[in-house]
C-alpha cells in the first residue's frame, strides 16, 4: 500500500502516565508509527494537564474501517467496552493486568476495575485483529481468552535515554550515607509487588548479614492503604534509619539509586513485564527475584531467580550475590547478553512488523 | 558497573551454573538454621508484625494471626474524628454528641457478638491444634522433623532392576520423591527420558550439578497440575511414610497422569521389615506405614492398572522390599 494511502493507527490509553513504562512504551509506540507512515495520536480519558497538546480526548478518537486503535491494556476502563462496539480495527497491547484477588483485601474498588479489565480483555478479544503481548506470559493469557492472533513484541525502552542524566545530588547523598549494602526495588508501591516480603527479607538481611544494609523502595502509591502498612512495618522494626519509601522520583534520580545500589531484589507476585529488571540490568546491577509469572522469562540467566521466597532464603541470595565475584561477573555477562533482546532498535522492528503485518501494509 | 561496587569483570571466566547455585542457597538456610545460626522465630516475627498493619484476608492460613486482628478490631469506636474547618468542624462535633448515644448502644451489641465470635474461634483454634498435634499426617513439628532426615540410598541392584523395567519407554518418565537422584541417575544412564520431583531442596544441590533434571515440588503437587496423560512412565519411591490417606491419593493422580499403555513402578519396603530399615526417627514419628505389594495391587487394579509383575528388591541395604509393575489400561 503506497504511504499516502495508509490508514490512520491511533492509541489509547485508559490513564496516560508520563513517567511510567506504559506510558514510554505509547510515545516510543507512536514515533515508529509514524515513521511507517501511519497518522498517529495518541487518545486518553485522563492525562496530566501539561500533556494536553500532545495526549488528546478519547472522546475524539476517529472512527471507521480505516482507522486502526492499538489500545494499551493493562486494567479495566469504560472505553475497551467503547472500542469492542465499533466497526474500526482494534489491536489490543497487553501488558497484563493484575489479579483482582491480589488486591482484594487492600483496595477493593482497583479489584473490581481488574475484574473488569479481565472481563473487557476476553470481549476484545471476539473481534481484535492481533493481541500483541509483552512477553510469552502474557501472549499465553491472550490465548487463553481466545484472541486469533497474537504475537510477542517486548515493551518498547529506550535505556540508554533512560541513564542519559544522573541526578547528582541524589547520587552523592545516597553515597554520602552509605554504610552497608544497598538495596533497592523499583515499581509502584503495590500489594502485587510485595514490598513487604521485601522488608521482610531485607529485616532479615540486617540481622543475619549486615546491620549497616539499607533498602530504598523506589515508586509511587498505587494502594495508600498498603503504603500505610509498610511505613507503620517499618517503623514498629525500627527500620525508619535503614528504609526509604521514596515516592514518584524523575528518571535522573532513579539513575542515582540504580547507581548507588547494590542489588536489585523483585518479590513481586504478579509481574506481566517488569521494567525495572532491564534497568537494573543496563546498570550491571545484580538481581535477585521470585520466580513469578513473566520474571524468570524476562530475568532468563541475568539473575537469581529463586522458586520461594522466604525471607532467609532472599537474605542468603544476596549475600551469595554480593559476596561472589565470579557469579556476579557471570550475571552481568549474562544480563548483556539479555539486554541484546530488548534493544530498542530490535523491539522497534518487531513491533513494527507485527502492526504492519494487522494492517496489511509493508513495514 | 555501580559507583559502589567492586570490579567484577576480573572474577575468573568460569560458569556457574544458576540451579546448582539456587539450591545451594536452600541447602546453606537448611543447614544454618539447623545449626541455629539462623534466628529461628524472626521469619514468623517478621510475618506477625507486618499482619498488625495489613487487613485480615492478607494474613494467609495463620489463624491465629487472623484472630489477633479480629481481636484488635472488635472493640467499636464511637468516637470519631471531628476536626475540620469551618463549618465542617463544628457540624461534624455537633452530629457526634446529637448520635453518640445511639452509635453507642449498637456499638455495645456489636462489640458483644465479635467479643463473644472470636472467643468461640479461639477456643475452636486450640482444639484444632490440639487434633493436630495428635495426629501424624497434620503435625508440623513432625513434618519439618522428618524433613531434615536424609533418606537411605538405593541398593545398585534395586535402580538397576527398576532401570530395567522402564528401559525402551517412548516419552517422559517422572520419578517422583527422588530424593538425592539415586534412581534418577540410574535410569538416566539406562537411556529413559526420565526427570525428577523432591521437595526437599537441600537433597538437590549435587543432583542438579550432575546435570540431573529436578523440579522442586512434591509428587502430588507435581502430578496433580500435569495434563492427563502426560507420562509414559511414573517411580513413586520414598512414599511408605505418607499417612495412607495420602499413598491412596498418589495412585488417583497416578491414574491420571499415566498414559495409557504406560508404565507404573511402586517401590516400597515390606512391612514387616520396614521399621529396622529407615532411620530411628522415622521409624517413631512417620505419619504412615508402608502398604504390602498385595494392597498396591489391590489400589492400583482398581484405579486402571494392571499389574504385571511384584520384584523382590531391596530398598536399603538388608531391607526386603518390592517393586509392583503396573500398566495403565
Amino acid at each position: 500500500m503506497p504511504r499516502a494511502e495508509r490508514p490512520s493507527v491511533h492509541q489509547v490509553v485508559p490513564t496516560f502516565a508520563s513517567r511510567d513504562a506504559i506510558g514510554n512504551h505509547t510515545r516510543i509506540a507512536q514515533r515508529l508509527l509514524r515513521a511507517m507512515g501511519f497518522t498517529s495520536h495518541i487518545y486518553s480519558a485522563s492525562a496530566p494537564r501539561r500533556l494536553r497538546f500532545q495526549i488528546r480526548d478519547v472522546r475524539s478518537l476517529p472512527s471507521g474501517p480505516d482507522a486502526w486503535t492499538i489500545y494499551q491494556c493493562s486494567t479495566g476502563a469504560p472505553i475497551a467496552d467503547v472500542l469492542a462496539e465499533r466497526d474500526s480495527p482494534v489491536i489490543v497491547d497487553y501488558h497484563n493486568i493484575t489479579p483482582a484477588r491480589l488486591f482484594e483485601a487492600w483496595e477493593p474498588r482497583i479489584a473490581r476495575e481488574l475484574d473488569e479489565g479481565r472481563r473487557q480483555l476476553a470481549r476484545l478479544g471476539r473481534t481484535a485483529a492481533l493481541g500483541l503481548a509483552d512477553s510469552a506470559y502474557n501472549q499465553a493469557e491472550l490465548d487463553q481468552f481466545g484472541y486469533r492472533a497474537t504475537a510477542v513484541a517486548p515493551v518498547l525502552v529506550d535505556l540508554d535515554a533512560f541513564a542519559r542524566d544522573v541526578d547528582r545530588r541524589t547520587l552523592d547523598a545516597l553515597l554520602r550515607g552509605k554504610k552497608g549494602s544497598e538495596w533497592l526495588f523499583v515499581g509502584r508501591i503495590a500489594p502485587n509487588k510485595c514490598q513487604h516480603d521485601v522488608l521482610h527479607a531485607f529485616a532479615y538481611y540486617r540481622r543475619a548479614y549486615d546491620p549497616n544494609a539499607t533498602l530504598s523502595l523506589v515508586g509511587g502509591p498505587a494502594s495508600v492503604r498498603y503504603q500505610r502498612a509498610l511505613l507503620e512495618t517499618v517503623a514498629a522494626l525500627g527500620l525508619g534509619d535503614a528504609v526509604r519509601l521514596t515516592g514518584s522520583i524523575s528518571d535522573a534520580a532513579l539513575t542515582a539509586h540504580y547507581r548507588a545500589a547494590d542489588v536489585l531484589v523483585c518479590l513481586s507476585e504478579h509481574e506481566g513485564f517488569c521494567v525495572p529488571l532491564l534497568e537494573a540490568m543496563h546498570h550491571r546491577l545484580p538481581i535477585v527475584a521470585f520466580a513469578a509469572a513473566a520474571v524468570p522469562e524476562i530475568l532468563a540467566d541475568a539473575g537469581l531467580c529463586l522458586p520461594k521466597k522466604s525471607p532467609a532464603a532472599v537474605a542468603e541470595a544476596v549475600a551469595v550475590v554480593l559476596s561472589d565475584d565470579t557469579l556476579r561477573a557471570q550475571l552481568a555477562r549474562s544480563a548483556e547478553a539479555r539486554l541484546g533482546d530488548f534493544d530498542l532498535v530490535h523491539t522497534s522492528a518487531i513491533f513494527t512488523a507485527a502492526i504492519a503485518d494487522a494492517v496489511g501494509v509493508v513495514a | 558497573m555501580t559507583d559502589s561496587q567492586p570490579a567484577v569483570d576480573d572474577a575468573a571466566d568460569r560458569h556457574v551454573d544458576l540451579d546448582v547455585v539456587i539450591a545451594e542457597i536452600y541447602d546453606a538456610v537448611a543447614q544454618r538454621r539447623a545449626s541455629g545460626e539462623l534466628p529461628a522465630d524472626l521469619e514468623a516475627e517478621l510475618d506477625a508484625e507486618f499482619a498488625n498493619y495489613a487487613p485480615s484476608a492478607v494474613s494467609g492460613d495463620s489463624l491465629s494471626g487472623v484472630l489477633g486482628q479480629a481481636d484488635k478490631a472488635v472493640s467499636i469506636d464511637v468516637d470519631p474524628p471531628t476536626a475540620g474547618r469551618f463549618p465542617a468542624g463544628p457540624v461534624k462535633k455537633s452530629v457526634r454528641k446529637l448520635t453518640y448515644w445511639y452509635m453507642q448502644y449498637v456499638a455495645n451489641q456489636v462489640t458483644a457478638f465479635g467479643s463473644a465470635t472470636v472467643r468461640a474461634l479461639r477456643m475452636l483454634d486450640r482444639r484444632v491444634a490440639a487434633v493436630e498435634q495428635a495426629t501424624p499426617g497434620a503435625s508440623r513439628s513432625i513434618a519439618s522433623t522428618l524433613e531434615t532426615i536424609d533418606p537411605v540410598p538405593l541398593p545398585d541392584g534395586t535402580a538397576e532392576a527398576i532401570a530395567e523395567q522402564l528401559r525402551g519407554t517412548k516419552g517422559r518418565v517422572l520419578c517422583a520423591e527422588c530424593g538425592s537422584g539415586d534412581l534418577l541417575r540410574h535410569l538416566t544412564q539406562a537411556g529413559v527420558d526420565a526427570y525428577g520431583a523432591e521437595p526437599r531442596r537441600r537433597l538437590l544441590a549435587q543432583a542438579l550439578r550432575d546435570g540431573l533434571e529436578i523440579r522442586p515440588e512434591g509428587a502430588a503437587e507435581h502430578l496433580a497440575a500435569m495434563v492427563p496423560g502426560a507420562l509414559a512412565g511414573l517411580v513413586l519411591t520414598g512414599i511408605d511414610i505418607k499417612p495412607t490417606g495420602a499413598q491412596m491419593q498418589l495412585a488417583e493422580l497416578a491414574s491420571r497422569a499415566v498414559a495409557i499403555g504406560g508404565c507404573l513402578v511402586v517401590l516400597g519396603v515390606q512391612p514387616e521389615a520396614w521399621a529396622a530399615s529407615v532411620p530411628v526417627v522415622v521409624a517413631d514419628l512417620a505419619p504412615g506405614r508402608p502398604l504390602h505389594p498385595e494392597t498396591w495391587a489391590s489400589v492400583l487394579s482398581a484405579r486402571g492398572f494392571e499389574v504385571t509383575a511384584v520384584l523382590d528388591v531391596a530398598v536399603a541395604p538388608e531391607a526386603p522390599g518390592y517393586a509392583v509393575i503396573a500398566r495403565r489400561h
